[in-house]
């Protein structure tokens, strides 16, 4: 076995854990803010929780498919490390796919199943709702989210993550997100509906009691809420190379450059999630497939006639 | 070395709160703790700790409380606050519990595992219309299937009965709604209240008071800066319920802040915080909030034989408005136009929301009958206390 | 001009110069299938290792959970008995909406390799395109005529 393959999986998995905590431990930090209480002190906040969930005891109800509910909460962490098999997280990715496109949409869309088998393993009415908000909801965002990623493949002719970031480096190039800002914000937008995050956080929302998650306790709930923030770090690592230019920039390293802007994208998207409410998706279906699909298929349209013209 | 005791330690408790109707006093003193402390609170007994009654209340919130109790995974503890001044007392044993690994371990030797569940229903679910007796003992917990009823659709499709309140988070205390669920669509929506302890003194009603007196003893901003608290306790409410935690947090610290300085009037001034007038403006301005929420509840002055309450009228938004209204008059006197002061009295609006709710909840949506019940927020108790006392001003 | 910007790329790829050998740029004309071999067993190895992590975090919370059998309980239902299963067929309102996705998903099938082409095929394959995303469109309106994107 190739050990520099192996070491490239272990850093690859490590700098998305890392940020998923940063994350995590941002989100805490800004509620403690709003709450009036040390955001300092909050930092620790997702590893102390961590420990709560690590040690206690889990949780079934009678005739609940248990195993349907488990193999769903261990998908969702899962699903967010194998996307990382083509997301640059440094240098490069751990293997730079020929459809890389193609592999991280695959990965984020099992975050469908994984939530549904969750809600509906678990016996529950609140897990029974959420669990189909979160169906509902990918019905929304899914296919904005493909014409963004393809807009993106388009402008660059590859499905290779790497060819797509190496091109808006070429000189003359500028970052996609000049050529496709639309794009762009569908694919942020994209991303908080895939890992659940506000505002659409409706499949695990407060007011039904926690959703998908209502009946999740210990490792359950730990592997479902792990498995959350490090979707939503997946995602913002790909919109780097996607969109902001991969490891393009002055002075610093390309590694350096890639995690900063996975960072600065994150806590983007970290702080959306605290200042919008929750967007229902009885309402948003509509927006999404009356506004957010034309909007990328004339995206999508646009960066075509960019590439036939010659622009890009 | 445990390392269990350990992490046991680490951990910051997730309490699951339980109001009994007539202890609002209790429930404020508790989640302002809970917020200083930093936690945040479970939203279901699954993630929950600790399970926090908030007062004792009659036979069904007892059971109620008992049946949440056994759905607690270990490690948990739970804690009865009678008053408001127990509060921290309270907590802080309950965290020393929490902290014991073998008290803990002893409380879970010998816990049975889920009883047939329908053994003990006669105590708590008396209302049983709808429900399907015929019960299939081979099917895991003795409980049936769904049964199916005709959809407004015209499709004969399987029906859930799910039931909102007592114990949930963001919830009016002591209402209960049983909803005929298809889908996430409720068919038909049962409203109940919780009884009052039979026994103990009559129910009182914690912010009708608290306008009452105001109105009676102080200048006329004091019962503003009771009414502004009183709105920022149901806006709170209503943004948990609207998805919108940031700003409820915000919301209920405000509260907090009101509420002292309803206490203290020198240190008025100096205890709000100045980001929370930002928020505020925020929360009224939000095209989000507003788009997706407009059109809900929608309450006409005319709809109800003796009128509905004008604090009522309107929709979702509407009602909401008037909330962030009635806090920006204390927070920002000069900007905010001088209104006709409504008055009207919480018991009466309570009343008129509970007999307009089964009307306005059929038709909608899982997630919209939460937002119109959070924008009406009936106050059960100053019901309650107008009921035993007709005679007495509830402000 | 297709071709020379896929050079472009392929010289000046700065960022990973080291890797730019003659397999990958056999590779990138579609003449080699043994690189995406290898490409994939990395896929495996990251499920593998991914796998690993989380069953390992399982079997460390079962050793020290405070209590190590699960707890089973009725499911919560805000403190009141359930007088039924939750599991049941869910009338979902959006299911419309559903097969007007799958319409769009199958479509995606084709966008895909239509990317790789669409430099060399020039504007036909571009008209075609978005001729096709033109007539789904129009269905999505119907649809919404109908009212199929609001369901209460």
């Amino acid at each position: 076995m190739d050990s520099a393959l192996l070491w490239s999986i272990i850093g690859g998995f490590v700098v998305l854990g890392v940020l998923a905590y940063a994350a995590a431990a941002l989100s805490a930090a800004m509620s403690a803010r709003e709450s009036g209480t040390s955001a300092v002190a909050a930092l620790t906040l997702p590893g102390q929780e961590t420990a709560r969930l690590l040690i206690r005891q889990r949780s079934v109800t009678p005739g609940a498919d248990t195993l349907l509910a488990r193999i769903g909460t261990g998908l969702l962490p899962l699903a967010a490390l194998m996307s990382v098999l083509v997301i640059p997280l440094g240098q490069h990715a751990i293997s730079d796919l020929s459809v890389g496109v193609v592999w991280f949409n695959a990965m984020e869309v099992l975050a469908w199943a994984a939530v549904w088998m969750v809600g509906w393993g678990s016996n529950s009415s609140w897990g029974l709702v959420g669990a189909n908000r979160f169906l509902a909801q990918g019905l929304a965002y899914e296919l904005p989210h493909m014409f963004a990623l393809i807009t993106a493949a388009v402008g660059a002719g590859s499905l290779r993550v790497s060819d797509i970031a190496a091109v808006q480096g070429l000189p003359g190039h500028l970052w996609f997100v000049v050529y496709m800002p639309a794009a762009f914000l569908v694919f942020l937008l994209s991303a908080l509906g895939f890992a659940f995050w506000g505002p659409f956080d409706q499949p695990i929302g407060r007011e039904i009691a926690g959703g998908a998650a209502a009946e999740l306790s210990g490792i359950d709930r730990l592997l479902l809420l792990a498995g959350r923030y490090l979707l939503l770090t997946a995602g913002a690592a790909m919109s780097v190379p996607l969109f902001l230019g991969g490891g393009a920039g002055p002075l610093l390293p390309a590694g350096a450059w890639i995690l900063l802007k996975t960072a600065a994208v994150l806590a983007v998207l970290v702080w959306i999630g605290h200042r919008v409410p929750a967007v229902r998706m009885e309402r948003f279906t509509e927006v999404s497939w009356l506004v957010l699909l034309p909007l990328t298929i004339l995206q999508a349209l646009a960066v075509s006639i960019f590439v036939l013209v010659g622009w890009m | 070395m445990d390392l269990t005791a350990r992490l046991l330690a680490l951990g910051v408790p997730h309490p699951f709160v339980i109001t009994a109707p007539g202890f609002t006093a209790v429930r404020l003193a508790v989640e302002q703790q809970i917020r200083e402390r930093g936690w945040s609170e479970a939203l279901s007994p699954a993630d929950a700790d600790m399970l926090v009654l908030c007062g004792s209340g009659g036979k069904e919130f007892g059971a109620v409380a008992g049946r949440v109790w056994e759905q607690l995974p270990a490690p948990r503890t739970r804690t009865l606050v009678p008053d408001p001044d127990a509060a921290s007392a309270c907590l802080d044993a309950a965290v020393a519990a929490l902290r014991d690994l073998e008290g803990l371990r002893r409380l879970e030797v010998d816990r049975p595992d889920a009883a047939p569940m329908d053994m003990d229903m006669a105590g708590s679910d008396s209302d049983k219309t709808g429900m399907d007796m015929d019960m299939d003992m081979e099917l895991p917990g003795g409980l049936p299937m769904a049964d199916r009823g005709a959809d407004r659709d015209g499709l004969k499709l399987d029906q859930l009965h799910l039931v909102l309140g007592p114990a949930l988070s963001d919830w009016p205390s002591g209402l209960v709604v049983r909803l005929v669920l298809q889908g996430d669509v409720a068919q038909r929506a049962g409203i109940s209240v919780l009884d009052g302890a039979a026994d103990g003194p009559p129910i009182s009603s914690f912010w009708a008071d608290l306008i009452g007196e105001a109105a009676q003893s102080e200048p006329i901003e004091h019962v503003e800066l009771v009414n502004a608290a009183a709105a920022a306790d149901s806006l709170q409410r209503f943004l948990n319920v609207a998805g919108w935690p940031s700003a409820a947090r915000i919301v209920r610290r405000l509260r907090d802040e009101l509420l002292a300085g309803a206490a203290h009037p020198a240190a008025r001034s100096r205890a709000i915080d100045p980001r929370s007038r930002r928020w505020l403006r925020a929360v009224g301005r939000s095209r989000v909030l507003r788009w997706s929420v407009a059109g809900l509840g929608q309450l006409g002055p005319g709809q109800l034989d003796d009128g509905v309450p004008l604090t009522l009228v309107g929709d979702v938004t509407a009602r909401v408005l008037r909330w962030v209204d009635d806090i920006a008059v204390v927070l920002d006197p000069v900007s905010t136009d001088a209104r006709e002061a409504v008055v009207t009295s919480r018991a009466a609006s309570a009343r008129a929301a509970l007999t307009v709710l089964p009307h306005l909840l059929v038709g909608q949506e899982l997630a919209a009958v939460r937002l119109i019940v959070a924008s009406l927020d009936p106050d059960i108790e100053a019901l309650q206390a107008h009921a035993a006392a007709p005679r007495k001003s509830d402000g | 001009m297709a071709q020379a910007r896929r050079a472009a790329v392929w010289n000046q790829d700065r960022v990973d110069q080291d890797r730019v050998d003659q397999d990958r740029v056999d590779r990138r004309q579609g003449e080699t299938t043994k690189g995406d071999g290898m490409e994939f067993g990395a896929a495996l190895l990251v499920f593998g290792i991914a796998a690993v992590i989380i069953l390992a975090v399982c079997v460390l919370s079962a050793s020290l959970r405070v209590i190590r059998q699960p707890r089973s309980r009725e499911p919560f239902l805000s403190g009141i008995a359930p007088s039924e299963h939750a599991v049941s067929r869910f009338h979902v309102r959006w299911y419309p909406v559903a097969v007007l996705f799958l319409a769009f998903d199958m479509e995606m099938v084709f966008m895909y390799p239509w990317v790789l082409v669409v430099d060399r095929m020039g504007a036909g394959a571009v008209v075609e395109m978005f001729a096709f995303l033109a007539v789904l469109f129009s269905a999505v309106v119907y649809a919404w005529r109908e009212g199929a994107f609001r369901w209460t």
